[in-house]
């Protein structure tokens, strides 16, 4: 018989806060600390030779800079889970800190939902000895008889268990596709290694579902809008008590990646590799660039309007401009600025433009329209030039809706007043008159009543 | 083979990484070692040292002066030109590694390594150097 040696946790340098989190979420997990340098020093000198699949770093260690423990610890057990969880939110730039080798960074108390989340998945995988460790997704356009490549699973709060929905390369059976529709289940469970694969399937279930002629127009479009609808009630479901802020951005991350493997079926759009990658290396997934790149990707899937790697490389660069405006006036919101404050603010959609160029980033000519005309209304209230149809081109209103949601439905981008729910924001939208009510319409339809 | 006498010049801004390289060189064999923090404060310690360094084994990216900076020091001055020098990058360096094979690096490895992974590269470099 083969002895058991006990998974540990290693916790260096944790505020005395988090390691009392630790502790109440993990109370039977085994637990290393390394209070202080002392403690650091001897750890170098004989590291214990356990498994440890979870390193939580933190603050305390003043000498230590958070790139020295993600290295060293990177050194040590290759295979870990390494987080850094701060309370010091004046040093807190998590892009950095993921650039420097952490797997995630946390600012707590703001993210302790997610972190008690990353907890509990691996109090789930330490217990059952298993492998998987599940990540919500919604998986979209599951239909009787539909062979997907990866195990999906279903959660049963009554147990506390997952099952197996849907076993890797067998037929979905039809029983079971029904009685998940009776319940309304919408949240599946798939082990965090084949996210890869999930995106691929949504992607191809979007691609295939853009193509007509399998099946009636009707149905076609109404598949695919549920589709889209469902992906966006991931990002901003709220009221499921399951779900988070924090996992909606999951949720938008997953989105992301799903409109860049739609792109990237399509082999004429290896050009869109290159930018997505180059802008990826920013690491900041939440940004408002990358949030309207998604949505306007997204939303050109669902209108089937001009192509998606257009919106989302559009989305991408639209406010690049905004670098060279300065910074007191991006704090302001358009209403309250002087005249001559909103003359410098409106040059913004051209500089992105001339930057763009610059920067020799081949990509079609209709991107830079977009860009140019993102702050342009159909109905001649936009600026810098006040134009509208035919001049305004459908795909920059639909960049500008990608751009307008965003605004309404983030906080940090409204400079003081709250968010909207999606569904108030794409009203708004339409009952402002600024937007070609046939498209906005269409959206509306993307955004359930609740 | 390399001999386990060989001084080695251990070079990174980070103490915790020069202790780990250190510890990973004493469980390959090697028993002498100096440690500097960054590309300038090397290349002193070089020139001081008593019994001369047979090899470096230095970090690439460090402030003021990284170890691209180094190597290239190292390899234009002409009792060291020849000396073995294994570079130690991360993943994000690794499409520059072209740029430091031009300028003469012997071999490099991409952290995190494990000790076999440093050992297996040093051999290479001893191979090509005594050809055997
Ligand atoms: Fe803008
Ligand atoms: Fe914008």
């Amino acid at each position: 018989m083969t002895e058991q040696i006990a998974s540990q946790l290693l916790l260096c340098g944790l505020h005395p806060d988090n390691v009392a989190l630790v502790k109440e979420i993990l109370p039977r997990t085994p637990q290393i600390i390394i209070p202080d340098m002392a403690g650091f020093e001897n750890f170098l000198e004989s590291p214990p030779d356990v498994p440890i699949p979870m390193v939580l770093c933190g603050e305390t260690l003043g000498e230590l800079s958070p790139t020295e423990m993600a290295q060293t610890f990177r050194m040590q057990y290759s295979q870990a889970k390494i987080f850094y969880i701060s309370k010091k939110r004046e040093a807190f730039d998590r892009a950095l800190l993921l650039k420097n080798g952490f797997d995630d960074a946390f600012l707590m108390p703001f993210d302790e939902r997610i972190v008690r989340k990353k907890l509990l998945e691996l109090r789930s995988m330490v217990d059952a000895g298993a492998e998987v460790v599940f990540r919500p997704v919604k998986m979209i356009d599951l239909k009787p008889s539909a062979v997907i490549d990866f195990d999906v699973s279903v959660y049963l709060p009554t147990t506390n268990r997952h099952i197996k929905f849907a076993a890797s390369g067998e037929p979905l059976d039809e029983a079971r596709v029904e009685r998940l529709g009776k319940h309304n289940v919408t949240n599946m469970y798939v082990d965090v290694g084949d996210m890869k694969k999930f995106y691929k399937y949504s992607a191809e279930r979007l691609v295939e579902l853009g193509k007509s002629g399998s099946i009636g127009e009707t149905e076609r479009v109404e598949r695919l809008e549920n589709s889209v609808r469902l992906l966006f009630t991931g990002i901003f479901s709220t009221s499921d008590g399951e779900s988070s802020l924090q996992e909606g951005r999951a949720m938008l991350e997953d989105c992301q990646e799903i409109v860049k493997s739609y792109i990237l079926a399509d082999s004429e759009k290896e050009w869109y590799k290159a930018i997505s990658e180059n802008i990826g290396t920013e690491g900041d997934s939440y940004s408002h660039h990358t949030r309207v790149s998604t949505f306007a990707g997204m939303f050109s899937i669902a209108l089937e309007k001009g192509s998606p790697a257009d919106f989302a490389t559009a989305g991408l660069f639209h406010d690049l401009g905004l670098g060279e405006i300065p910074e007191e006036l991006q704090k302001k919101k358009y209403e309250e600025m002087t005249d001559e404050e909103k003359e410098l603010w409106e040059l913004h959609p051209s500089i992105s433009v001339k930057l763009l160029k610059m920067k020799k980033i081949p990509v079609p000519l209709i991107v830079y329209e977009m860009i140019e005309q993102h702050h342009e209304r159909f109905d001649g209230s936009g600026f810098p030039k006040g134009i509208t149809a035919p001049k305004l081109k459908v795909e920059s209103q639909i960049l500008a809706m990608a751009d307008e949601f965003d605004y309404l439905t983030c906080a940090e981008q409204l400079k003081g007043d709250s968010a909207l729910t999606p569904t108030e924001a794409i009203k708004k939208m339409a009952a402002s008159g600024a937007f070609e009510i046939e498209l906005v319409s269409k959206l509306v339809k993307l955004f359930p009543e609740k | 083979m390399f001999s386990p006498e060989t001084h080695v010049l251990v070079v990174d801004d980070m103490m915790t990484m020069r202790k780990l390289v250190s510890k990973s060189l004493k469980e390959i064999g090697f028993a002498n070692f100096t440690e500097a923090k960054d590309g300038a404060d090397a290349f002193e310690k070089l020139k001081a040292a008593t019994p001369p360094v047979g090899m470096i084994v230095s970090d690439w990216n460090m402030p003021n002066s990284t170890g691209l900076d180094l190597l290239k020091r190292v390899r234009s001055s002409e009792q060291f030109k020849s000396l073995p020098f294994i570079l130690v990058t991360a993943e994000a360096e690794k499409a520059q590694i072209i740029e430091a094979v031009q300028a003469g690096v012997s071999n490099y490895v991409v952290k995190p390594f494990t000790t076999d992974a440093l050992k297996a590269k040093i051999e290479a470099v001893y191979k090509k150097v005594t050809g055997s």
